[in-house]
């Protein structure tokens, strides 16, 4: 080494905290809400070769070609979000991503780069995510790797292109400046370590951050076992074809070596939910995942970024047209539903080898809808688009977060943002009783929000884990699957797909979403009686959950535990085999199908009579006395 | 003389007294004579009015005042802060509108932290349980129309309930009740109806702002301190008035003002860091006193560092602070936090990188060198080492042991890194400096400021020691260092003004207002400060009004306070639009100039201007800063040690001038002056520090 190790640290620290910065001005600077508020964008310091030195993950093989096969130099900024062109690197278009090409003493040293999802690229539906796309033509403008800026001047064409198809031009253009705006801190930064401590040192950093990750990693695999370790788990469908997806996942080390197939997961489907998994990014988020669950046995140094460093220790296999390795041009654009439910895969397989440690699984969705207004004025175009969040997975030690997003920096809109902003109300919003997976430690509670619309609009939808549970852990049991409904202004109550595109909104429709729960952990005879009794007198369990889910006999109001009772009650508790519990099959509508309701699904609503317009209490009435 | 400000200066005796967690530092400063004097007493954490009056009645003993002659007390605590901390404030209930009966527990869906760990964070408890949250039937709209009457039948069925439950104090957060606080406060009159004695907290009066979650958050924390608060409060009256002392008491804000002890009582909320908050504006004051307006202040203790920045001598305000778990909108001095000080443990990590914090020995074991069983080498272990700290502190009652300290880096840090101790001790102090660097740029751009066109001002313990260092890195000129860096926050107190912010939100377009609509609403909102400034004792021409509206970019979701005339016209709007766009250019590097400007919270600010302590230079003396040197000791600096002059701070006189490397001692904090940097004594006993490139 040439450099000395306390130089190399200071020179870390520098580059952690260039990241921080980056990630502090796109939050300040970026125009969307999606980015914003709901923080969906990422930032990383990438080497010369592409490899992410620090930052979230990403991989910069798109990058590498690039400067290999057209001229990079000071002052270009590079953009694309083509998912075939960028190997998955970005997996649906409406991510763009940003690069910042930084040189020192005439050599390409590294990117700054930065990505964030965009309100709106064209598409056939808006926020880039059209549930009925069969081609990725259909998912909005693709833009291949092409120059932001050449040698320090704006290309005010591309941006006019870019802008021009989009809903939301203006969002367009002010997210992606805010972007570019961002990897030139990188540069900024990286030229004043360079300036200070001199590019070799910068250089040999990069090295001993790699090192570092490959050291780490190298411990981690060290603790699995050297047989195979699988799971499987579904999605819903693709919304066009009405079959399951299968995710089927074995790793298995070899010595130093950790192996990954996905032999046995469904072939490419028709509808946008294929997923082209770039290996390195997968190798990234492997890592993470074994940091967390395993990083305290090896006494892991918790300042440790993710990087490419990893990438040697890792083989990826995934079988030729697979749903995960998908052709041009298959459509992507719902491909964060299969990211998640892989996520899920991965935690379930690890949970295998660290119970201790790894949690049940979360709600499973992310259960985004948009609102776009119909009508000739420009006013008439408002396009009003939410995440929202649902039940975390129970923890060994813990119960599961409530109101837990799995793109852990999501926030939500406030009621009061969104009703400021778009001509909707939103008359409740609220955990949703019953939804937690019961457990020792019990899943996070998913959400009840419901949506008035009082202009119209189109309703665009996209959904998963309608059809299976949550899945709990070690005696946890499975927690309730995501649902949607409309009420229609002529009281019918309709229970939405999971997926789909287009459908008409009246003015004083109410659009519902019941999000799911996550799954439990350890059995539930074992909970405190305490905090089940707490719970049905907060009216988040019935007296008959507490006694059919969790043993607990409760007596009078407000309740109290009838101790005898619940002690003869939890002798008898059932027997469990399964270190999983997948629940059972869940009856949801198909693609492009709607089911009219007889009556509301329970819990319903908490609102005691109509609101405004609603007249959902009076439908229920009626149902109930008819 | 007259009474300026409903205070009586006759005599003009100002006490400023700041409860901290360890001690409770009183400032006595006699106008007349100028003499201040400064008294340190152990804080008494279970009853911190006891604090109070020890420290009050040491300090009177000391400097010889008579009671008659104390014209104002001014005072900060910790004490609603440690209720947060604590979980120890009341029992408290919450209404909301129906439907929204989860609002705490859901929150903003949101897990705190950059590269979270969402197998481990737990939910942290909410200061209202659920069994106290009853959601009642109303709704109103956006704009503040009605949707649906409030349901009093209703109403009163719930906080009979809520009140069957012992509660001490009722929170009240409906939905777009800044926009319409008319249910809010039916609902006040019921339970006043219903309990005259409860504490009632409306959210339409604590922060009439939009985004529920924070409105309600901060308006539960106001309930959730009130009583306690109060309680403390009225024990501080109660004692004075035993004491023969009548003196109006005036409390420290977190925005840096103060307002009288009543006002504290009704929104204790507004005076959650009250002691940063008079750190911060005692250090912009006296930074700009000294020609320095625009500082950046940094205050380095045991645990962390608070980092805030100050412009035309007023502290930054910010609306985005968390105390605990806890969103606080109000306005608030706008520091961030670094978790880093002096006792910051330090070690060497799996693969081999040298780590400082965020663990803290704390006070207890406290760092290796205080030889009290702590292993783990510290930050200040690392500058004792090298000679950048005396062995002595606080006058002689604390005295570090060095050997101690080369012992625990030896075997921690310099062996795993086969580094010399020096190289390893001096290694701590780099990347601590270098994780300070990046937390300020962070602060920068998230400020959109540029650190190097400002001062450095350090205080704390440990400030001064870093100080000259971190200004190198940040590209910083000139430090200063004040007086009396130990009790900067008491002495900040008597430099504050009284002060209240009144917002309402109106979301409008630019171009498409309702102008006759707002100016009926600014009008009221500017009546409401002049009647609270009334209130508050402050003669007419002693108040001050500021009118600013926050703006954003049309459906964008943050805002910026741009001033305005009182009334507002087309040419009054278009020009805050101007400026909108210009603040958003220089702020976040862009602007989008055919973007419609929304107006969201109108803004006014009110301030009664208390008479503050002159503050004259004295005149200056030579150069020659010979007879203030008490020691030659070797400290060591990039790659070896120097012999270096240690000075006695006191014995310095105005016009002084010292060459690096040196050191400069004083009771409670260390000075350290780099080779190659020189520094200046000025007429008020700053530092003034030029910082070599």
């Amino acid at each position: 080494m040439q450099t000395d190790s306390i130089t190399i640290d200071v020179i870390a620290n520098g580059l952690k905290s260039l990241i921080y910065e980056m990630d502090a001005a796109i939050e300040r600077t970026a125009m969307s809400i999606i980015i914003r508020e709901q923080h969906d964008f990422g930032m990383s310091l990438v080497d010369h070769r592409g490899w992410v030195v620090t930052g979230t993950a990403f991989a910069g093989q798109t990058l590498a070609e690039y400067a290999a096969t057209r001229p990079v130099e000071p002052g270009d900024v590079i953009m694309f979000n083509d998912p075939y062109l960028s190997h998955g690197e970005i997996s649906h278009l409406g991510d763009t991503m940003v690069a910042v090409p930084i040189f020192w003493e005439g050599e390409l040293l590294a990117w700054g780069i930065a990505w964030g999802h965009h309100m709106d690229i064209g598409a056939d539906a808006p926020a880039a995510m059209p549930t009925q796309a069969t081609e990725i033509f259909h998912e909005g403008l693709q833009i291949p790797p092409v120059k932001l800026y050449r040698q320090g001047i704006l290309n005010e064409d591309v941006l006019a292109i870019v802008a021009r198809n989009s809903r939301t031009p203006e969002m367009m253009v002010g997210d992606t400046l805010a972007l570019s705006a961002a990897g030139k801190i990188a540069e900024k930064r990286l030229h004043e370590l360079c300036e200070k401590f001199g590019g070799a040192a910068v250089r040999e950093t990069f090295q001993v951050l790699f090192a570092r990750a490959r050291e780490t990693m190298r411990r981690l695999i060290a603790l699995l076992p050297e047989r195979p370790l699988c799971f499987e788990d579904v999605l819903d469908n693709d919304g066009i074809t009405d079959e399951p997806l299968v995710i089927r996942m074995t790793i298995e080390r070899k010595g130093e070596k950790l192996l990954v197939d996905f032999t046995g997961s469904s072939p490419q489907c028709a509808g946008p939910m294929n997923y082209p998994l770039n290996p390195s990014l997968l190798k990234l988020r492997l890592y993470n995942l074994l940091r967390l669950a395993a990083g305290e046995r090896i006494n892991i140094d918790p300042q440790l970024d993710a990087n490419q460093g990893v990438e040697d220790l890792v083989e990826v296999h995934i079988p030729e047209g697979c749903f995960l390795n998908p052709t041009y041009p298959a459509p992507v654009s719902l491909r964060h539903l299969v990211s998640g439910r892989l996520g899920e895969v991965m935690q379930a397989i690890l949970a295998q080898v660290f119970p201790d440690t790894v949690p049940a699984t979360h709600y499973g969705s992310l259960n985004c809808y948009s609102l776009l207004g119909v009508g000739r004025r420009p006013e008439d175009r408002w396009l009003c688009f939410e995440v929202t969040a649902g039940g975390g997975g129970a923890r060994p030690f813990g119960d599961g977060i409530d109101a837990y997003c799995f793109n852990n920096r999501l926030k939500n809109a406030p009621v009061e943002f969104v009703e400021t902003v778009y001509p909707v109300r939103i008359e409740q919003y609220s955990l949703r009783p019953g939804s937690a997976g019961p457990g020792k430690y019990r899943g996070g509670y998913g959400l009840t929000r419901a949506i008035r619309v009082l202009k119209a609009a189109k309703l665009y939808f996209l959904d998963e884990r309608q059809r299976t549970q949550p899945w709990g852990l070690y005696g946890g049991r499975a927690a309730a699957a995501n649902d949607a409904y409309l009420v229609r202004n002529d009281g019918r109550i309709v229970q939405l797909p999971g997926k789909f595109d287009h459908l008409p909104v009246e003015p004083g429709e109410l659009f519902v979403m019941r999000t799911g729960g996550g799954g439990g952990w350890g059995s539930p005879y074992e909970r405190d009686p305490e905090q089940v009794r707490r719970e049905v007198e907060c009216r988040l369990l019935t007296a008959e959950q507490a006694r059919e889910w969790y043993g607990v006999v409760l007596v009078g109001w407000p309740p109290k535990v009838d101790e005898a009772a619940t002690a003869a009650l939890r002798a008898r508790a059932p027997v469990v085999h399964d270190w999983v519990d997948r629940g059972e099959p869940v009856a949801a509508p198909g693609p492009n199908t709607f089911w009219e309701l007889a009556e509301p699904p329970e819990p319903w609503l908490v609102i005691t009579e109509p609101v405004g317009t609603s007249r959902v209490a009076e439908i229920r009435d009626r149902e109930r006395s008819g | 003389m007259a009474l300026i400000s409903g205070v009586q200066t006759k005599h003009g005796v100002l006490i400023g007294i700041d409860i901290g967690g360890t001690f409770t530092d009183v400032v006595v400063l006699n106008t007349t004579t100028r003499q201040l004097h400064l008294t340190k007493v152990a804080s008494t954490p279970r009853d911190p009015a006891q604090g109070f009056f020890l420290g009050l009645e040491c300090a009177l003993r000391a400097s010889g005042v008579e009671r008659s002659h104390i014209a104002r007390i001014l005072h900060g605590s910790t004490v609603a802060t440690n209720a947060v901390l604590e979980g120890k404030g009341s029992r408290i209930g919450l209404l909301t509108t129906q439907g929204f009966r989860h609002l705490l527990e859901i929150g903003r869906a949101y897990i705190p932290g950059i590269f979270t760990n969402f197998m481990r964070w737990e939910k942290p408890e909410r200061l209202v349980p659920l069994e106290r949250v009853r959601d009642v039937p109303e709704r109103l709209a956006a704009d503040g129309s009605l949707v649906r009457p409030l349901d009093e039948a209703a109403a009163r069925a719930a906080i009979a309930e809520l009140i069957q439950q012992d509660i001490e104090a009722l929170a009240i957060s409906l939905l777009h009740s800044y926009a319409n606080p008319v249910h809010e406060q039916r609902l006040g009159e019921l339970a006043r109806e219903i309990a005259p004695d409860l504490y009632i907290s409306l959210s339409s009066a604590v922060l009439p702002e939009y985004r529920e979650y924070e409105r309600t958050m901060t308006t539960v924390l106001n309930a959730y301190i009130m009583p306690v608060v109060a309680r403390y409060l009225a024990a501080i009256e109660a004692g004075l008035v035993e004491r023969g002392i009548h003196t109006p008491v005036h409390v420290m804000r977190s925005d840096a003002g103060v307002m009288s002890l009543q006002a504290a009582c009704e929104r204790p909320v507004n005076t959650v860091l009250s002691g940063p908050a008079g750190g911060a504006k005692g250090a912009a004051y006296l930074a700009a006193v000294a020609g320095y307006p625009n500082i950046v202040s940094l205050d380095m203790g045991g645990t962390s560092t608070d980092v805030c920045l100050s412009i035309d001598a007023d502290p930054r305000l910010s609306t985005d602070t968390w105390i605990s778990h806890y969103p606080v909108k109000v306005p608030i001095i706008d520091i961030t936090t670094i978790g880093a000080g002096g006792g910051s443990l330090t070690f060497v990590s799996s693969v081999g990188a040298l780590r400082v914090g965020p663990q803290s020995a704390g006070a207890d074991p406290g760092p290796a060198c205080y030889g009290r069983g702590g292993e783990l080498p510290t930050v200040t272990d690392a500058n004792l080492v090298l000679g950048r700290m005396p062995e002595h502190l606080a006058g002689g009652a604390i005295t570090l042991d060095v050997e101690r300290a080369r012992k625990a880096i030896a075997k921690h840090i310099a062996e795993p890194l086969k580094l010399s101790v020096e190289e390893a001790a001096h290694g701590i102090i780099r990347i601590v400096n270098e994780g300070m660097l990046g937390a300020l740029r962070v602060v920068s751009v998230q400020r959109g400021i540029d650190p190097r066109d400002l001062v450095l001002v350090p205080f704390g313990g440990a400030g001064p020691v870093h100080g000259a260092e971190l200004a190198r890195l940040v590209g910083i000129e000139t430090m200063l260092v004040p007086p009396t860096p130990g009790v900067l926050s008491a002495l900040g107190f008597l430099l504050a003004d009284i002060r209240n912010v009144f917002t309402l939100t109106r979301v409008g377009l630019i171009g498409q207002l309702d102008l006759e609509r707002y100016n009926r609403e600014l009008a009221a909102l500017i009546d409401q400060a002049q009647e609270w400034l009334a209130g508050e004792g402050i003669a007419p021409e002693a108040r001050a009004v500021e009118v600013a509206l926050d703006l954003r970019y049309q459906g964008q979701a943050y805002e910026l306070p741009i001033s305005v005339p009182p009334v507002l016209d087309e040419a009054a709007l278009a020009q805050a639009a101007a400026r909108f766009h210009a603040e958003h250019k220089a702020r976040y590097g862009f602007n989008q100039p055919f973007v419609p400007v929304e107006i969201v919270t109108l803004r006014v600010t009110a301030l009664g201007r208390l008479p503050k302590p002159p503050l004259e230079p004295a005149p200056e003396e030579g150069e020659d800063a010979s007879a203030a040197v008490v020691a030659v000791r070797p400290v060591y600096f990039d790659g070896g040690y120097r012999e270096t002059w240690v000075y006695d701070r006191s014995r310095l006189r105005p016009g002084n001038r010292i060459e690096g490397p040196a050191l400069i001692l004083q009771a409670d904090c260390t000075t350290v002056l780099h080779p190659g940097q020189s520094l200046r004594v000025d007429g008020f006993g700053n530092l003034i520090v030029r910082i070599a490139g």
